[in-house]
């Protein structure tokens, strides 16, 4: 019995000694996040300049904040990461096309963006209680609106699939062009191809490729229009 | 390069802006009459956009790996204010006296015995000696018992059956003291039922309180309880101290092992 004694209190110990406030876990030296005024965060994106260090921003100051809301009516720390992304990818989309006039804060556009995103994935899942779908709509009176922004978000998403399944050789040379604007030289220097017509014509045969496989779903390409125009 | 070639070819350059502004002009006077022509140009313009939105969702995500990663190890730490800081510190300190209250109260649980109750309370029985008195008209059990014989003392007993209720009472604390409680017990009863018939009873208290008590060691916790708690709440009682709340709680605590 003494044996048994011992142990027990050994462990008792043990556990209390575990109970020890964990501070020590903070992470020291994380890498130094620029600030940015709601200003110069829409010029960044707008201009494409300094692009990397403001979606960083916008994470530092707003994921764990958001994240909270979606983990706190429904959802798992996986469902808030998910959602918040496709929130910035939206968001970033909708400055650059000029949607966005500053009518709120970023921080308050941002929050209205990731409650109804994650209120149309609730409904998407059938999960979405009453009490939830008034919080959305009572919400709406109050905050910024932004839940036109969500309705074509499973159009999006599907699509980015869709480009998803091109060739890496396609989706490479299209990235290149259309989406960080490289030149077909600057493209010739970064890709095997002998000439810029055959960087050209394969890059004509991509889109024409991808054109294709859009157009297969009909339903889908017309929902992500709208979206585009919405 | 055939009509269709040469109209894939200037689509493609009014998609990329590959225009000259007279250029420009004249193939959106096309579009404005051409349907056919203007919705290829608008299929165009949705493969282009795809490509930007997945750039855009790739550019997004590296960032968003690269934060998780950062955001990961201290999950837990989040930016808290100071007031919930200060209120997660004090409930880490109260939950950590109740560990210690719980590790406290369990290890009394487990450490509790019969015997370990039973020494804390027993005390051996010492006859009262009047001078000039107990050397005349004491018996010869009593007078094994002073000696400590208590063998003598049990032997004795079951030489003289009819001995009197002092010497009975002695014989059952002499098996006590040999730490024989079953024989104990029956005897501190007849000591009792005896004592309760006779005019003059004096050894109730000693025997109850001495019966309980071999109750205790041959782990019979609710016949033990039972004698405690009319001990203790018998303000007249002579043991009446001897067993205290704390005393029975911890006996009710041994009976649900």
């Amino acid at each position: 019995m003494t044996g048994f004694y011992t142990i027990f209190t050994i462990t008792c110990f043990v556990q209390v000694t575990k109970l020890r406030p964990s501070f020590t876990n903070k992470r020291i030296g994380m890498a130094v996040i620029r600030s940015f005024s709601d200003a110069e965060l829409m010029a960044n994106l707008q201009s494409g300049g300094n692009i990397n260090e403001s979606i960083r921003a916008i994470y530092r100051d707003h994921f764990e904040q958001l994240s909270w809301f979606v983990i706190n009516n429904g959802g798992n720390r996986h469902d808030a990461e998910d959602i918040f992304q496709e929130v910035v990818v939206e968001f970033i989309d909708i400055v650059q096309k000029n949607k966005f006039r500053g009518e709120s804060s970023i921080k308050t556009f941002l929050y209205s963006m990731n409650k109804h995103a994650w209120l149309n994935e609730l409904k998407k899942r059938g999960r979405a209680t009453q009490r939830e779908l008034n919080y959305g709509k009572n919400q709406d009176k109050e905050v910024m609106d932004t839940s036109h922004f969500i309705v074509h978000r499973e159009a999006r998403t599907q699509v980015i699939a869709i480009v998803d399944q091109l060739g890496e050789a396609c989706k490479k040379i299209l990235l290149m062009f259309y989406y960080e604007n490289l030149s077909m030289k600057e493209i010739l220097e970064k890709t095997k191809y002998e000439t810029e017509q055959v960087v050209r014509n394969k890059k004509y045969k991509c889109l024409k490729q991808l054109e294709q496989m859009l157009n297969e779903k009909p339903l889908l390409k017309e929902s992500f229009k709208k979206a585009l125009h919405g | 390069m055939d009509n269709f070639t040469q109209q894939q070819e200037l689509l493609m350059q009014y998609l990329d802006g590959d225009m000259s502004q007279p250029e420009r002009e004249e193939f959106e006077k096309r579009l404005s009459s051409d349907e056919s022509l203007r919705l290829q140009l608008e299929d165009l313009q949705t493969a282009r956009e795809a490509i930007k939105m997945y750039g855009l969702k790739q550019q997004v995500a590296a960032v968003h790996r690269e934060r998780m990663e950062e955001i990961k190890p201290e999950a837990n730490v989040r930016k808290i204010s100071s007031t919930r800081r200060i209120a997660r510190f004090s409930l880490r300190v109260a939950a950590g006296i109740v560990l210690v209250a719980i590790c406290f109260l369990a290890y009394n649980f487990f450490s509790l015995s019969s015997g370990k109750l039973y020494n804390e309370n027993y005390n051996s029985f010492e006859l009262s000696s009047v001078r000039g008195d107990n050397e005349t008209r004491a018996t010869e059990i009593e007078k094994a018992y002073r000696k400590k014989n208590y063998q003598d003392v049990i032997a004795l007993s079951s030489k003289y059956p009819g001995a009197s209720i002092k010497d009975e009472f002695l014989e059952g604390m002499s098996f006590l003291e040999l730490d024989k409680p079953s024989d104990a017990i029956d005897v501190f009863i007849n000591v009792l039922i005896r004592d309760q018939n006779s005019d003059h009873p004096v050894y109730k208290d000693d025997a109850e309180y001495y019966l309980a008590l071999s109750y205790l060691k041959t782990k019979s916790y609710e016949k033990a309880l039972v004698l405690m708690n009319a001990i203790h709440e018998n303000p007249l009682h002579i043991y009446r101290e001897k067993f205290t709340k704390g005393f029975i709680r911890k006996v009710k605590m041994l009976s649900w092992r």
